[in-house]
């Protein structure tokens, strides 16, 4: 997408746009010593410098949602190596930097469209959804809402009701509004309780309807084609912070991991309590994927504490599992 | 008696009853099921350490390994079923499944019990892929307090085990075997492989010169007097320790030389230098935080 276009605002001209003094401001003063969690980062696409920009700006925990890596798998065995890399390599890095990593697994909703594959892939699911630390089933749900689409989506949602999981349903960037009531009607039709689905990449249009219906609302702060953090600031004015919760979705597309503590900074400039941004940056998404029983607060609250099972003759031989910094700032490199 | 009775011991005398109704409801299993509760143990194991020294014993006198998680001994006992109440072809196709599709610590407990398996020679790829790995726990549980690589690695495999772990900055001491595997091929690397850390104006950790011992020969020697030389007090006992306990022709004169500074480590030994040592020199110890 072109760089100088523009995403459409609702709020366009209105009162905020005008509001926002638009000089640079260090958006990491207004949130020291917060604590965040990003429940929807594919850290899989980005750079260990992403991993310790995030561990600077304060974000404890994360979920990697399996989804759609660009390039379209042909095999059983690209979709087996990514589900291992998620519990494995990836839950790994993050450790590195302090960062408690957990993840969805699914069926994104793109390659459901490849029948023969999808049939795979739904065979060795339960397998992955069993793990530890995988805290739902997602992303799934529609992208061009073809009838393979649904099939794999309906099929899943009787996974997540069968190992008692949370959902994570991506909605289409494409007819989204009817696309997400229809995410929704699917669901309730499966009889899943609300609360343990979190419809994802909302916008104004669809947050009323998603709020109403008892699920959990995510919205994706997402230069040109999702949020942006102002028209959040303005949905968190108008909604409060019930079941509301912001993720950053950073991909390999031009995205920004520092969505949440720059949606933080950005709501305590416009005055939201601390209280409410807390809720929308760290306990709603904590208390939403808590529902697998897979997170354990303590675990990363007070720093990344080192896994029991982990520990040899009652020793960590690593060094507290932490990669030495390097000076970024110095021309040496040693 | 089975290994499998005597892992049920053990399971009886340290976990909840709750725990052991979640075990007996899974272990008469089809293959597959007991492969699945290898994965599910995560979930439904109250997780905690347990001694395992005296049952390891038995199988290994080597195998020192003092205590372990509950999550993967239980894990070890599932394996375990799983080959003594099925055909190796049966056993072979649900332990190569779990190795692929492991998280981390399922990848610990499979490597960590490697050495309860009857069929070393269908483990044995594994083994060698965990020394590749470079995520750190599950390189550690293949290198440290396990008797696999030292009762089944080749040369050339444990050497590789051995410069991973000294290049990695990880403390060889806990490498079962380490002294009865020494090798002239390992020694020569190691030389080698210290003329390049100094080089690049980097430490070798002191105590990697306890390999070298048996076989020292004039490029060895020289090595040795630069540790005497070195202004790290950890590098010359190393080189102390080397003299005393070698017979070489080659370090007579080095001994000469040197008997005032041999003589200000009476008493020491190699245990004294078994510490995580941080390779670059100049940088912070991080190894205390």
């Amino acid at each position: 997408m072109c760089q100088n276009h523009k995403n459409p605002s609702h709020f366009e001209g209105t009162e905020i746009e005008k509001s926002v003094d638009l000089t640079p401001v260090n958006y990491q003063s207004y949130i020291q010593g917060m604590k965040f969690f990003d429940p929807h980062i594919h850290m899989t696409s980005r750079t260990t410098d992403d991993y310790e920009a995030l561990a600077d700006a304060g974000i404890v925990a994360i979920i990697e949602p399996a989804f759609w890596l660009g390039q379209p798998r042909t095999g059983l065995a690209s979709f087996k190596d990514y589900f291992s890399s998620l519990v494995g390599w990836e839950r790994f890095r993050s450790s590195q930097f302090g960062i408690k990593h957990y993840c969805t697994i699914g069926l994104n909703s793109r390659e459901a469209n490849n029948e023969a594959l999808a049939e795979e892939v739904m065979e060795i699911l339960p397998l992955y959804l069993q793990k530890e630390g995988v805290v739902g089933v997602g992303e799934i749900g529609f992208d061009d809402q073809t009838a393979l689409e649904e099939k794999y989506y309906r099929a899943q949602i009787e996974l997540a009701k069968e190992f008692e999981l949370p959902v994570q349903v991506h909605t289409p960037h494409r007819d989204k509004k009817k696309g997400t009531e229809r995410s929704m009607a699917i669901a309730l039709e499966h009889g899943i309780d609300p609360k343990m689905v979190i419809i994802d990449h909302n916008n104004e249009e669809t947050v009323k309807s998603v709020l109403d219906q008892g699920f959990y609302a995510a919205f994706t702060i997402y230069p040109f084609t999702k949020m942006g953090n102002e028209r959040m600031v303005e949905i968190v004015k108008q909604y409060g912070s019930e079941r509301i919760m912001v993720n950053s979705a950073a991909d390999w597309g031009i995205s920004d991991p520092m969505a949440i503590p720059k949606t933080a900074a950005l709501m305590k400039i416009h005055g939201i309590s601390e209280q409410d941004i807390q809720k929308v940056t760290y306990q709603n998404a904590l208390d939403a994927f808590a529902q697998s029983g897979q997170i354990k607060e303590a675990d990363f609250i007070d720093g990344l504490q080192i896994d029991q099972s982990q520990k040899f003759n009652g020793n960590t031989v690593l060094r507290g599992g932490q990669s030495p910094r390097i000076d970024k700032s110095s021309i040496f490199i040693r | 008696m089975k290994k499998s009775a005597e892992l049920t011991k053990i399971l009886q005398a340290n976990l909840s009853d709750v725990n052991l109704q979640w075990i007996n409801s899974k272990k008469k299993g089809e293959a597959k099921d007991l492969a699945l509760a290898f994965v599910l143990a995560g979930r439904k194991i109250e997780s905690k350490e347990i001694s395992v020294f005296d049952f390891l014993q038995t199988i290994d006198p080597n195998w020192n390994l003092e205590t372990c998680n509950a999550i993967s001994l239980v894990r070890a006992y599932f394996l375990v079923l799983l080959e003594e109440n099925y055909e190796k072809e049966i056993f072979q196709k649900w332990i190569n499944e779990l190795f692929e599709t492991a998280e981390i610590n399922e990848s610990i407990a499979l490597i960590q019990f490697l050495s309860l398996s009857s069929y070393p020679d269908i483990v044995i790829s594994r083994a060698k892929d965990a020394v590749r790995s470079n995520i750190g726990s599950i390189f550690d549980a293949i290198a440290f307090n396990n008797p696999f690589p030292f009762n089944y690695f080749e040369e050339a495999a444990w050497n590789q085990l051995i410069l991973k772990c000294i290049f990695n900055d990880k403390p060889i001491h806990q490498i079962i075997g380490l002294n009865e595997r020494r090798n002239i091929a390992l020694a020569e690397t190691l030389s080698d492989f210290a003329h390049e850390r100094w080089a690049a104006h980097r430490r070798v950790p002191s105590q990697v010169w306890r390999l070298v011992i048996p076989f020292i020969n004039d490029e060895i020697a020289k090595d040795i007097e630069r540790l005497f030389l070195s202004e790290d007090e950890k590098d010359q006992l190393a080189a102390s320790l080397v003299c005393l306990e070698s017979e070489s022709a080659y370090l007579k004169g080095l001994i000469e030389q040197n008997s005032s500074k041999i003589k200000k480590f009476e008493g020491f030994n190699w245990s004294h230098l078994e510490v995580n040592e941080p390779i670059y020199t100049g940088q912070e110890d991080v190894s205390k935080s």
